[in-house]
């Protein structure tokens, strides 16, 4: 029996197969998901799904159970950011998909994503996970306090910033989580990066790194609230009104709407023609090697997988009552046609349109530890000694990340 | 009669039953786990090969009858080379073409038809390459897949993407359109030829010295085995920990926390304690039940809610302490700041612990003691002094070694209060300086290690110095309390 023998018994009915389908998700997503998973069941009464929404711990669960060989009570398909791909397949716990689709099924899949989402799924030339929505930072405004205006580049951003600095009324220019990921938009402006898979290169203490981490501190720090640089204090800035803008993913939309009445979403300001690219995540469902023992199970989940990323109201779905942003060409058609509707998503999709993918590579894990180090401790000497410290520090402290990084390359 | 009694209540069976039982129960949850996470520490374990996944035994499965299975395909491989070679070349002279129409286009003359069929003609070529690479197992040569790896992504998010963001949704196509073309794609697609070039000088090779594909395979399987494993590294890991200043800080930064936490959480529950047995204060009881609350909350949720109270400029305690005292208290950026709140919520943390020890001990005090001293014409300090302390010392001391274990293993609260920062460049006299986070104390330390770097082997092997500080401690204390007679006071 083949795949397509398999669809069609699935679809009547004729055979009974249960999977397991795990995710990590915010309790709003996993509402939306679970509605999905229903509707799957109702269309293929012969694949029962079993859904665990939040799955704590998530890529070592699987790990564990498929090392240990209990097929049964671990994940068949899962989703998550395509950044975990280098590590899952190395270790050969999820399954490449041109193993089991014919040919023909691949390069039709090809057309019916976005470039870039389709080759987030891709790796050592193996289609491995299938897109479904994409996330990456943008800017977003509160139009009620920037009068409307959305700012397209720097020098507009930092006219709304340099009219909202006033530390005294504690009002600040801009709230923006400041970490190694948020930052990269700064890094790719100047031309620099952190790793490059296709080289294998790291670029930590490239000349555009130091360029963005030096526009960071001297252009960007002087208008924001640098005592508490993270998540929670950032947001709530923007949230109460202090800030009129603020960098930040999809993730945070459903808590911003409940607080701040009229909000645009773009992409990051050109600097000096110059254009920011954020990381983009691809979220991908994948299949794992515990399906793959028993057949009508892997076809079940690889069934489902499909399904779940080509299915326009599935997709539609997840637009509507998740603001997830689509990767399947047909709904990002859809969503520029009715551009009105969806002016967030949209912000957030043409934001994307100028990305860099997360690295896939395994090697990204030794990447963060010490670029976070090394901002994190300018960001301390920022406020200890001010300004002009920190910018002068910037070099040698990315000399030593990349030292570091490189070091434990080697191991 | 004796000896058959206990043998017919304790059958010999049994005993030896529950003999074994406990040392394999022993075995299975004490040792072994000790054991394991020991050799753990003496090896390179990441994320990636401490429990490597189904992989591992499919590489070495193929290992083993790589150079068999190669040269017997000899013929289909290197046919499949050519193949490849000859559809890569084509692919060259395809997007020579492509780049030459856009340098020369204006945007009367631009043809969105012959970018799309370039496309089609690259695509179809490429994925026909990547059938034949993968089936002809050509693949297991990193000099032929990596670059054509990098040559498939690099074309579909450096070439076509851009292409369709800038051409594909306009009704006419503007000289700045193509300006931005020239400026971003065409040097993609120089890449993107540079990356099929290598491909194709590895494909040729393959076909002059087949020996040399055989190698390069078998050294690319070898290289992603060895990867997986797991190597035993001697005392690598203990000299990288050693290597800088950050552990050597981190363990310093520990002992300072114990020197200055102990003491306050031992005063702050001595002090309530008496406060609360004094009869001059009325609905003690209720008082002394309410002041345990500290213990009975989630540490989670207390620490949680102690660093929103000290969050800069916007938490209650922050704003207070500006207003009243003037001072401004920065977690996030001031080193002593950050652990000067440690020891707050610490001593909160453990207050009730030594209240609680203390009071028992209060209580155990003959009322008779106290009166007889009273009558004597004790004053209240003398009383506390000469009959009270020296009573009730001995609990005190047992409460403040076991709260002293707590704060070497301070791991909760640095992490949940600022993750152990802020980070700042580290020095030791001894050490090469380091940048890290300054109140980084051990056990978070080796946390960090494993779920930031997900270096488990250096974590490992920085839980054992901790697990190895400990036992000194322990051994201090017990040498303290049993040789030299202290629990005689």
């Amino acid at each position: 029996m083949d795949f397509y023998d398999f669809v069609s018994k699935a679809k009547t009915g004729a055979v009974s197969v249960t999977i397991n389908f795990w995710t990590a998700m915010m309790p709003f997503e996993v509402a939306v998901v679970d509605k999905i998973v229903k509707q799957f069941m109702s269309e293929y009464p012969g694949v029962k799904v079993r859904y665990t929404g939040t799955v704590a711990n998530m890529k070592e669960a699987i790990k564990a159970g498929i090392v240990a060989g209990d097929v049964e009570n671990t994940a068949h398909v899962f989703t998550w950011a395509h950044d975990w791909t280098g590590e899952m397949a190395d270790g050969g716990f999820i399954v490449s998909l041109s193993k089991y689709l014919p040919r023909e099924t691949i390069e039709d899949l090809r057309r019916e994503y976005v470039a870039f989402a389709y080759t987030a799924g891709v790796y050592k030339l193996e289609l491995y996970g299938l897109p479904w929505a994409a996330e990456g930072i943008a800017l977003i405004c509160n139009l009620d306090l920037t009068g409307g205006v959305v700012p397209k580049t720097f020098s507009q951003l930092e006219d709304i910033m340099r009219k909202w600095y006033n530390p005294e009324r504690g009002t600040y220019g801009l709230a923006w989580q400041i970490d190694p990921y948020h930052v990269y938009p700064l890094v790719t402006a100047f031309g620099g990066y952190y790793y490059d898979e296709d080289r294998d290169a790291v670029g930590v203490n490239s000349d555009g790194t130091v360029e963005g981490f030096k526009f960071l501190f001297s252009r960007v720090m002087p208008y924001m609230f640098t005592k508490d640089l993270g998540h929670e204090a950032q947001l709530s800035l923007f949230e109460e009104g202090k800030a009129p803008c603020i960098v930040t993913g999809p993730w945070n939309i459903p808590r911003i709407k409940e607080r701040v009445a009229r909000i645009a979403v773009a992409p990051i300001p050109e600097i000096d023609g110059k254009t920011p690219k954020p990381f983009s995540g691809v979220k991908l469902l994948w299949v794992t090697q515990a399906a793959e023992a028993d057949k009508n199970r892997l076809y079940a989940s690889i069934l489902f997988a499909l399904w779940f990323t080509l299915n326009d109201d599935v997709i539609k779905t997840l637009m509507d009552e998740a603001g997830f942003i689509p990767v399947k060409v047909s709904m990002v058609d859809y969503l520029r046609a009715n551009a009105e509707k969806y002016p967030i998503i949209l912000g957030f999709s043409s934001s994307l349109a100028n990305s860099v993918p997360m690295p896939k590579s395994v090697k990204m894990a030794k990447v963060w530890g010490p670029v976070a180090e090394a901002l994190s401790s300018l960001i301390t000497i920022y406020n200890e000694r001010g300004r002009d410290e920190a910018v002068a520090s910037v070099k040698s402290l990315l000399d030593e990340a990349q030292s570091k990084i490189l070091e434990a390359f080697k191991r | 009669m004796t000896a058959r009694r206990e043998r017919l209540l304790y059958p010999l069976r049994v005993a030896f039953l529950l003999v074994a039982g406990s040392v394999l129960l022993y075995m299975f949850f004490t040792a072994l786990p000790i054991a394991y996470s020991i050799y753990i520490a003496f090896t390179d374990a990441t994320a990636k090969n401490i429990a490597p996944g189904p992989r591992l035994k499919e590489l070495e499965e193929t290992r083993r009858n790589i150079t068999v299975i190669l040269e017997s395909s000899r013929d289909t491989i290197v046919e499949g080379a050519m193949r490849s070679k000859i559809l890569i070349e084509e692919t060259i002279q395809l997007l020579e073409e492509l780049k030459a129409s856009l340098g020369n286009a204006t945007p009367q003359t631009l043809s969105l038809a012959f970018i799309s069929r370039v496309r089609g003609d690259v695509d179809s070529r490429l994925l026909e390459v990547k059938h034949i690479v993968k089936d002809s197992m050509l693949s297991l040569d990193p000099r032929v897949r990596d670059p054509l790896d990098v040559a498939f992504r690099a074309l579909d998010i450096r070439v076509w993407q851009p292409l369709d963001s800038i051409l594909l949704y306009k009704i006419y196509v503007t000289e700045e359109d193509l300006v931005r073309v020239r400026e971003e794609v065409v040097p993609s697609i120089t890449y993107v030829e540079e990356q099929l070039a290598e491909v194709v000088k590895a494909l040729q090779s393959i076909g002059e010295d087949y020996e040399g594909f055989i190698r390069s395979a078998t050294r690319s399987l070898d290289a992603e085995i060895e990867e997986l494993r797991l190597h035993f590294v001697g005392l690598d890991n203990f000299r990288r920990l050693f290597g800088d200043s950050r552990f050597p800080y981190s363990i310093l930064k520990t002992v300072l926390f114990v020197t200055t936490s102990v003491p306050l959480k031992v005063a702050a529950g001595l002090v309530l304690a008496l406060i609360f047995t004094s009869p001059l204060v009325y609905g003690r009881r209720l008082l002394r039940g309410l002041l345990l609350v500290p213990w009975a909350l989630p540490v989670l949720l207390s620490v949680t809610t102690w660093r929103v109270m000290f969050t800069p400029e916007r938490g209650q305690l922050w704003v207070t302490l500006r207003e009243v005292f003037g001072v401004n208290i920065d977690i996030y950026v001031n080193e002593w700041h950050a652990f000067a709140v440690y020891n707050l919520v610490e001593m909160w943390l453990a207050y009730p612990f030594v209240m609680t020890v203390t009071i028992a001990a209060i209580a155990g005090i003959p009322r008779e003691y106290i009166e007889a001293a009273v009558v004597d014409g004790a004053r209240g300090l003398e009383v506390f002094r000469s009959i009270v302390l020296p009573l009730i010392l001995r609990p005190v001391a047992f409460a403040a070694i076991l709260t002293t274990g707590a704060s070497l293993q301070a791991f909760m609260v640095p992490l949940l209060i600022n993750n152990g920062g802020p980070a700042k460049s580290l020095s030791l006299p001894g050490f090469p300086p380091a940048t890290g986070y300054s109140n980084e104390m051990m056990v978070l330390y080796g946390y960090n290690r494993a779920w930031l770097d997900q270096d488990y082997g250096l974590s490992a092997s920085a839980f054992l110095v901790v697990v190895a500080i400990l036992l000194v401690y322990a051994i201090a204390w017990y040498y303290l309390l049993y040789r030299r007679g202290w629990s005689s006071v």
